[in-house]
């Protein structure tokens, strides 16, 4: 015959609401459970790598971006600077335009002055702002009336418009004074364009 | 549901039996292996702590007890707390309990089941009030072993433990167990093509136990509690009777709660002639109560 072993017969009072272990499948829910606390945090670790990775790329984006900005207000301020040099250059250019050299004038009035007349004292001012006009002061100590005429004409043959000409005469010494316009100087619109 | 159901379901303790559901095995509810088992005998109350990993720890042996509340009150609650997981315990009880052969008891399915909730059909006329049983049938004649204990006497220790802090998961009897499992080593062939004999006798803590088995049948049984203490004489005195009734060739197998040094030469000079095996490991009821 066979006997097999049992659990052991108990005998203390048993309590009436002792309930039966639930079944062995339903341990998936604790393990699921776990198993979910474990992915959350391996996913929030991972995010909060991420987090800090993505941190760090907008501090250096952020300051790439200041870099970049710092270097447009740097080229800026060069354009700025440029510019200000370009019409520096250009104001120089049209000064120079405008003007035209008074050796020529000059050489012309002191060969205007013929024997027996004498240049006491030239002296051409250009205009401040006008370089196409200058001031002509000038005495001219002659006996000759027509030595001023003469003077005059070579002026004007160099190109020069006269403009409230005055003359005066005092001991023999004609004194004459003149704005002078170079009747060749380019308009200064044209210049710009 | 309450946070401790949830609780319990995330620390998978709702999958296991609770600790004093009857129809679950020991270790099945405390799969942690710590737990305290006691041995409760007329006079004295031994202590066997279980340890993690099915070892045991050292017993203690309390005698002389004359008052087992007051006993348990000095020594109870240290006892739960160091040994325990939330001061479940196991009795086995050694004192007070009848073991007897009957015949003819009721065979109808799940009846050593339906013996200790309504005890009265499987007994019949051999049911007492205010008792418990266990039964156990011999699956070739109509003989059963039947345990009989007193319901009051459970209830008076179930309320000097309680009272001491310590929770009682389960009460056994010890000889019984022995008895069960000598007779369950023995009888392993299916059918009655192979019969097994044997004179069993069972030493559980000065409870005593003799079965004789000739061919499958259960011819007598003799019980006796608090018979010895530390000499075993009294015990093989009880016994040896059986010497001159039994076959000249029917073995003998002597199982204790425990190896005891000598036990199997002493059991041979009084049955001489007769193959004694001893079916005593170290702590063997302690063991088969844990994994049972």
């Amino acid at each position: 015959m066979q006997i097999q072993r049992r659990i052991i017969d108990d005998f203390k009072t048993d309590r009436k609401d002792i309930l039966p272990p639930l079944p062995t499948v339903l341990r998936l829910i604790p393990v699921l459970f776990y198993c979910s606390i474990v992915l959350v945090a391996v996913l929030a670790s991972l995010f909060w790598l991420q987090l800090q990775v993505a941190r760090e790329r907008l501090v250096q984006h952020e300051r790439a971006v200041a870099d970049a900005d710092a270097q447009l207000q740097r080229i800026k301020d060069e354009k700025g600077r440029l510019e200000g040099l370009i019409l520096r250059a250009n104001n120089v250019e049209k000064w120079i335009a405008g003007s035209q050299p008074i050796q020529p004038l000059a050489v012309a009035i002191a060969r205007s002055i013929q024997k027996g007349s004498t240049l006491v004292e030239l002296k051409i001012t250009r205009k401040d702002g006008s370089a196409g006009q200058l001031q002509l002061d000038m005495r001219l100590a002659t006996s000759d009336q027509r030595q001023l005429d003469r003077t005059i004409n070579a002026i004007a043959a160099e190109g020069y418009r006269f403009i409230s000409p005055q003359q005066s005469v005092s001991n023999g010494v004609i004194e004459y004074k003149s704005t002078l316009i170079w009747q060749n100087a380019r308009p200064e619109t044209n210049e710009e364009t | 549901m309450t946070g401790k159901d949830i609780a319990q379901v995330l620390n998978f303790a709702s999958f296991r039996p609770e600790p004093d559901d009857p129809t679950a095995a020991w270790k099945r509810r405390f799969p942690g292996g710590k737990s305290l088992f006691f041995g409760l005998g007329k006079q004295s109350l031994s202590v066997h702590p279980s340890l993690k990993g099915g070892k045991f720890g050292k017993p203690e042996l309390i005698r002389e007890i004359k008052d087992l509340k007051e006993t348990l009150g000095g020594v109870g609650h240290q006892m739960a707390k160091d040994f325990t997981e939330a001061g479940w315990c196991a009795i086995c009880l050694n004192t007070r309990y009848i073991i007897s052969l009957e015949s003819n008891l009721s065979r109808r399915p799940g009846s050593e089941e339906i013996v200790k909730t309504n005890p009265r059909t499987v007994l019949g006329g051999r049911y007492e009030k205010g008792k418990k049983y266990a039964v156990t049938h011999n699956p070739e004649t109509n003989s059963s072993i039947l345990l009989t204990i007193d319901e009051e006497q459970l209830k008076k220790i179930e309320v000097a433990f309680k009272d001491s802090g310590l929770q009682i998961a389960r009460i056994f009897c010890g000889s019984y167990v022995l008895l069960m499992h000598a007779l369950s080593t023995i009888n392993t062939t299916k059918g009655n093509e192979k019969p097994a004999s044997g004179f069993v006798i069972t030493l559980c803590e000065g409870a005593v136990c003799a079965l004789v088995q000739d061919n499958d049948k259960w011819l007598e049984l003799r019980s006796r509690t608090d018979v010895y203490e530390d000499d075993l004489a009294p015990a093989l005195e009880l016994v040896s009777p059986f010497q001159a009734r039994i076959s000249a060739d029917m073995p003998v197998y002597v199982v204790a709660d425990t190896q005891i040094p000598g036990l199997a030469e002493s059991v041979e000079q009084i049955f001489r002639g007769h193959k004694v095996t001893d079916l005593s490991q170290p702590n063997l009821l302690w063991t088969l109560a844990t994994e049972n």
